[in-house]
């Protein structure tokens, strides 16, 4: 008869005495899962803003080295509006050589006379030449693909660019760059191939983790300068008449083609709200892998992406309004009575 | 009965303090992390407005090196834009040297100090800021630090010695240091005065 009152009452004790450790346990428990769970947001949260930043970086500083050839081009090309200092330019004076703004209308004395036409193109092609080989090597640093290849070429020169991004150093970090609408193709599709195998991909091992992805070079238009008095090109004066090499480089000013009319040189960005057009500009694709408090999602590749572009009206690279289709395709137009290398980049607006 | 009541009580009055103590510790640890994403959101802001102004800003050279915190008015701190000419201006100086740090909030660091501040409202001078950035070639790296202090234990630390959680969020802004660095052939805000024979006769006098 005692037994059951005394089980009983054992067993009520010992369900009474353990109520707050079960309880405790529970809250415990309960606690180090949201625990657990806040610190993972908080490192989503983090990486994610941290991706998107070095994408921004990237495609700014990319976009700046742009607008960097643009603006050393277009500086040589007012470099020959200034070959006298200002008060001793006489634009009627034809034994003086013209600024290139002024060279169509220049009164250009007989080729027999000194100095000629001949020898002013001869100077404003080694301008030229110089033009050409500044966009080259800006181009190599790019990492355009229709460049020539040698030191500093491709993923190399990127590097030297944005070695300050020191975020750049960590191994789960991985950058594709792109200055075209089919490099932003390859790099979406590259993206999403790194993600689908990631564990093969990350973190990063013995290579660059920064990938050019058809990139081109910056397109530029080489305006020819149609001397009036003297019916003839600067290129036909420099070679004469009928004698100009089939592909020769017009001899005259070069400018930023920012019509898109070389195939897949454009980029298109949002500058404003919906507005998406062909832009001069380079984008970044990041992509950021990290490892996660939790058996079950353990590794997340966090990706951002984003645009810059060169302002076009930053800067002054043709005189308005003259701009109209070319003969031999594209556009053309008159030179400004003053170059304005001042372009600078903007991001562009997430689309 | 007593004796029932009795042992929960004594084990409340054991775990009690763990379970607050603990409850505490995840409540800080959730502000922290909370801390730490607003403290990369302001970098991320303030890189932004760095790396911008540094490219669209400025109507002369020495108004953008004191803009971004290279050189400073040395009675105000404040950015006044003018009376610094090329000769006060060393570009090498920039590269990768700590500028100075505006005494005042004027010019581009104070913008981004007080925007700082603004994301963080109720802290002070030391306990949300923005270090001088690291100026690069090519890009700029801008920190943001917030420091908070922990709340103190009773019994286990003194008033006054509270340890203190530091935290930084890094981004990278300032796209193109040497974009100004081009001479100007265009006329500045004196259409008579063109930026260029500006620099060449400032040159002259120093040669």
């Amino acid at each position: 008869m005692s037994l059951p009152h005394s089980s009983g009452r054992r067993m009520r004790r010992l369900g009474e005495r353990g109520q707050f450790i079960p309880m405790t346990y529970m809250l415990l428990f309960t606690s180090v899962f949201f625990l657990v769970a806040v610190i993972n947001m908080y490192m989503v949260a983090q990486a994610k803003l941290q991706a998107q930043n070095i994408a921004d970086a990237v495609a700014l500083a990319v976009a700046a080295l742009e607008a960097k050839s643009i603006n050393v081009v277009m500086d040589r090309d007012e470099w020959m509006n200034h070959m006298y200092p200002d008060s001793q330019i006489n634009k009627n004076n034809k034994n003086q050589f013209p600024g290139i703004s002024d060279a169509a209308k220049h009164p250009f004395a007989n080729s027999s006379d000194n100095p000629d036409l001949q020898q002013y193109a001869q100077l404003v092609n080694t301008i030229n030449m110089a033009q050409t080989m500044f966009q080259a090597a800006y181009n190599r640093f790019l990492g355009a693909t229709d460049g020539t290849t040698g030191q500093n070429y491709g993923p190399g020169g990127l590097s030297a660019i944005l070695h300050e991004i020191t975020a750049l150093n960590d191994a789960n970090v991985r950058v594709m760059v792109f200055n075209t609408d089919d490099g932003e193709s390859k790099a979406a599709q590259h993206q999403q191939d790194l993600i689908n195998n990631g564990k093969a991909n990350f973190p990063i091992t013995g290579s660059d983790n920064i990938e050019p992805q058809g990139m081109a070079s910056v397109p530029f238009v080489n305006e020819e300068v149609h001397i009036q008095n003297q019916n003839e090109t600067l290129t036909e004066a420099l070679y004469g008449k009928g004698k100009v090499p089939p592909g020769t480089q017009p001899v005259g000013w070069m400018r930023p083609d920012w019509s898109g009319s070389k195939d897949h040189s454009t980029l298109k960005v949002t500058t404003g709200a919906g507005q998406n057009s062909a832009q001069i500009g380079a984008g970044a694709i990041v992509i950021k892998h990290i490892q996660l408090m939790s058996p079950f999602f353990r590794d997340v590749y966090l990706t951002a992406e984003s645009k810059a572009y060169v302002v076009k009206d930053s800067g002054l690279s043709v005189q308005p309004g003259t701009l109209r289709a070319s003969a031999t395709g594209g556009t053309t137009g008159d030179p400004p009575p003053h170059f304005f290398p001042t372009y600078y980049v903007k991001l562009g607006a997430r689309s | 009965m007593k004796n029932k009541s009795g042992q929960s009580t004594v084990e409340m009055a054991f775990l009690m303090p763990l379970l607050v103590m603990m409850i505490g510790a995840a409540l800080f640890i959730l502000y922290v992390s909370w801390q730490g994403i607003r403290t990369q959101q302001a970098a991320n802001l303030a890189a932004r407005v760095q790396g911008q102004e540094r490219v669209a800003g400025g109507t002369s050279i020495g108004g953008i090196a004191q803009d971004n915190g290279s050189t400073t008015d040395s009675t105000s701190g404040v950015n006044t834009d003018v009376g610094v000419g090329f000769a006060d201006f060393n570009p090498m100086s920039m590269l990768g040297a700590a500028p100075t740090r505006p005494v005042a909030g004027g010019g581009l660091a104070g913008k981004i100090n007080k925007l700082v501040r603004d994301l963080f409202p109720g802290t002070s001078e030391t306990e949300a800021y923005v270090p001088p950035p690291v100026i690069g070639q090519n890009v700029d790296t801008v920190s943001v630090i917030r420091k908070i202090t922990m709340p103190r234990i009773p019994f286990l630390n003194n008033p006054g010695t509270a340890p203190q959680v530091t935290i930084q969020g890094t981004a990278y802004g300032g796209e193109d240091t040497f974009m100004y660095g081009l001479p100007r052939w265009g006329t500045t805000a004196s259409a008579a005065d063109p930026e260029w024979k500006t620099l060449v006769n400032q040159k002259g006098d120093k040669d």
